[in-house]
């Protein structure tokens, strides 16, 4: 009996040693003294970290630098233990786009102290040494705008419009902010019906469908992003609404969004974060801090709006 | 073996007094909530869930527990989209091929808990962590879209006024119903989940039945992952995540004791309703997120309170 189990062991190990080996062909082998960071992703599953952690991926290839991603998975723990084992194993540099941006300020502190540089992606990190971030307000207005400009000019300035949001998230609060003073600010009879989270593809569908319970005569959302936006059309498309009264807007400019833009569907509106090019942008700027070479540290990312005039540029 | 059969309606008596309650809760304070619309607009958002915790129901009658159903779904919905988009394949192979994926995701959870012995909650949290990890591999963690016009069907089409995912999902319920309550398997399953030496004694093969309902598990979240796919009409691989969580609660609101044996398929149909008119009703009265989780926490430990003093004045 003993000698079955020593034999299962035996077995064991030596087909864990032979596969083993096979995860870690694919990866480059790491030279003495490469520059290594790590980039820690608010969520992988969501396509615009999965576009700027790919970004981020070919800079670092082309620098030479070892990138490794690590998915936080929204979760504020994974992110503690993570920034633990980073300040453990000494890298040169960490990127993070934070879950829980109190929690990381403390561990940023003490990644610093350890001789890392941080490096703050999108998402505020307070005391980092260099930051891409976003104006959330700017943000959500630009989106707005546009909505409110569709109320005015085609459903005659008056109309009911509702907000997907994501107010679980304190950090963006501020963007359905602006999404409704964008909308008020075109069309300021246009009446707020409904707020509620919705972030997620099947989520917005499903808020949505509730919504035109409520509200038959529901024209206009404003959506926090793309992914709440295309749920919100499949809801309005298979409820049969005329598609030239309304007028769904979305942020983040993903491709599948920017595709029904640009077939004139009633997702009118998108704004670009250009999540591919803040990754390279995001590489480069912290590379060259841990290399002491002259950066300025803090940059905007630029947003502008995307609709169906400006939409060929983005879609590549 | 009869006093179960008399503890049923007690059960039912007091979900049946939850939904009530809320429906009448919500037909008084909005007047958008009983509706014809409306309802067949609940119906349609629960389908999924309803199908889901049909499977369920029979992992947990056996007192196993199921919590990769989100995963299968998640895995389900990027299967199936790929499939169908990258791989140019007709609707109707995509959706069988994809169907056998889920139910062997099923028949692996079903091996380890039943031949192996490794404990149900272990196996289907490694498979629910590992699916979710093969299904950003697959896609590279991007939303696969592009699907055939006519796959719309499935999820978003109708049959006279009712949706084609509400009339699968009673045709579920029914088989179930059937299943459970008049085979002999059915009949093994509550008989696992009561008194398993006994079942094993009398010469059944327990270990083919508890591997079987994790096939039927993972199976039915196959279709409820078609459905859901059909109705984004995207292949998104964060779909189903904290799914588990819905069907466990849909499946315990409806009476069915988590420690096995015990709870109808009826009982089962009214939480899925409680949890889908719970969501509805708050977003037509526009309550925060916030609140609605409150909301949520509070009926369902109010649904399990009324079920165990129930329980407890018959005992």
């Amino acid at each position: 009996m003993k000698n079955k189990v020593l034999k299962n062991i035996v077995v064991l190990t030596a087909i864990l040693m032979l596969v083993l080996p096979l995860f870690a062909a694919g990866q480059q082998e790491s030279k003495v003294a490469q520059t290594r960071i790590t980039f820690m992703v608010h969520d992988l599953g969501n396509p615009f970290w999965a576009t700027q952690a790919k970004g981020a991926q070919d800079k670092a290839d082309e620098l030479g630098v070892k990138l490794t991603v690590i998915d936080l998975q929204v979760d504020a723990a994974k992110e503690i233990n993570t920034w633990e084992n980073l300040i453990t194993t000494k890298v040169d540099g960490i990127m993070i786009s934070c879950v829980d941006e109190k929690a990381s300020q403390a561990y940023c502190k003490k990644a610093q102290d350890a001789g890392i540089k941080v490096m703050a992606a999108v998402h505020p990190l307070p005391g980092a040494d260099g930051s891409m971030s976003n104006d959330e307000y700017l943000y959500g207005f630009l989106a707005g705008e546009v909505a409110g400009k569709f109320i005015t000019k085609e459903l005659g300035g008056v109309a009911k419009f509702a907000l997907l949001a994501a107010d679980c998230t304190p950090f963006v609060i501020p963007r359905t902010d602006g999404i409704r003073d964008g909308i008020l600010s075109q069309a300021p009879q246009a009446i707020l019906v409904a707020r509620q989270d919705a972030f997620q593809t099947d989520v917005g569908m499903k808020v949505t469908e509730s919504l035109l319970q409520a509200h038959p005569d529901l024209a206009v959302i404003g959506c926090l992003n793309d992914d709440g936006a295309l749920g919100a059309f499949e809801a309005m498309s298979a409820a049969g609404k005329n598609p030239s009264k309304v007028c769904i807007t979305g942020t983040d400019g993903i491709t599948q969004a920017l595709e029904k833009i640009k077939a004139g569907t009633m997702l009118r509106a998108s704004v670009s974060m250009a999540p591919y090019e803040s990754g390279m942008k995001e590489v480069e700027i912290l590379v060259k801090m841990i290399n002491g070479e002259n950066v300025e540290p803090h940059q905007k990312i630029p947003n502008e709006a995307i609709t169906v005039a400006n939409v060929d540029k983005y879609l590549k | 073996m009869k006093i179960k059969t008399l503890e049923i309606p007690i059960k039912k008596f007091a979900i049946l007094g939850v939904l009530f309650i809320l429906i009448a809760f919500f037909t008084i304070v909005t007047d958008s909530f009983l509706t014809t619309g409306n309802i067949l607009n609940i119906a349609r958002q629960v389908s999924m869930l309803g199908i889901s915790a049909v499977g369920m129901t029979c992992v947990i009658l056996t007192s196993g527990i199921d919590i990769s159903v989100g995963s299968v779904m998640g895995v389900t919905n990027i299967v199936g989209a790929l499939l169908m988009t990258k791989y140019g394949m007709p609707i109707l192979p995509a959706v069988l091929i994809t169907l056998v994926v889920a139910a062997a995701v099923g028949l692996v959870n079903g091996i380890f808990v039943s031949y192996i012995g490794v404990p149900a909650l272990i196996t289907t949290l490694a498979m629910m962590t590992l699916l979710r990890g093969v299904t950003y591999v697959l896609c590279d963690g991007l939303p696969v879209w592009g699907l055939p016009d006519s796959f719309r069907t499935l999820g978003q089409g109708y049959i006279g006024i009712i949706p084609i995912p509400v009339i699968i999902m009673f045709l579920i319920f029914i088989i179930g119903w059937v299943f459970l309550n008049r085979t002999k398997t059915g009949r093994y399953i509550y008989g696992l989940g009561g008194n398993r030496e006994a079942v094993r004694l009398a010469g059944i093969r327990t270990k083919r039945v508890e591997a079987g309902v994790f096939v039927i598990s993972g199976f039915l979240t196959g279709i409820a992952g078609l459905i859901m796919l059909s109705r984004i009409n995207t292949g998104q691989p964060k779909i189903g995540t904290a799914f588990e969580m819905d069907v466990i609660t849909a499946v315990v609101l409806g009476g069915v004791s988590v420690m096995g044996g015990v709870g109808s398929i009826l009982g089962v149909l009214l939480g899925v309703f409680i949890t889908g008119i719970l969501s509805n009703g708050m977003i037509l009265l526009d309550i925060s997120e916030y609140y609605q989780q409150i909301i949520k926490g509070v009926v369902l430990l109010l649904a399990v309170t009324f079920d165990s003093l129930a329980k407890r004045k018959k005992d």
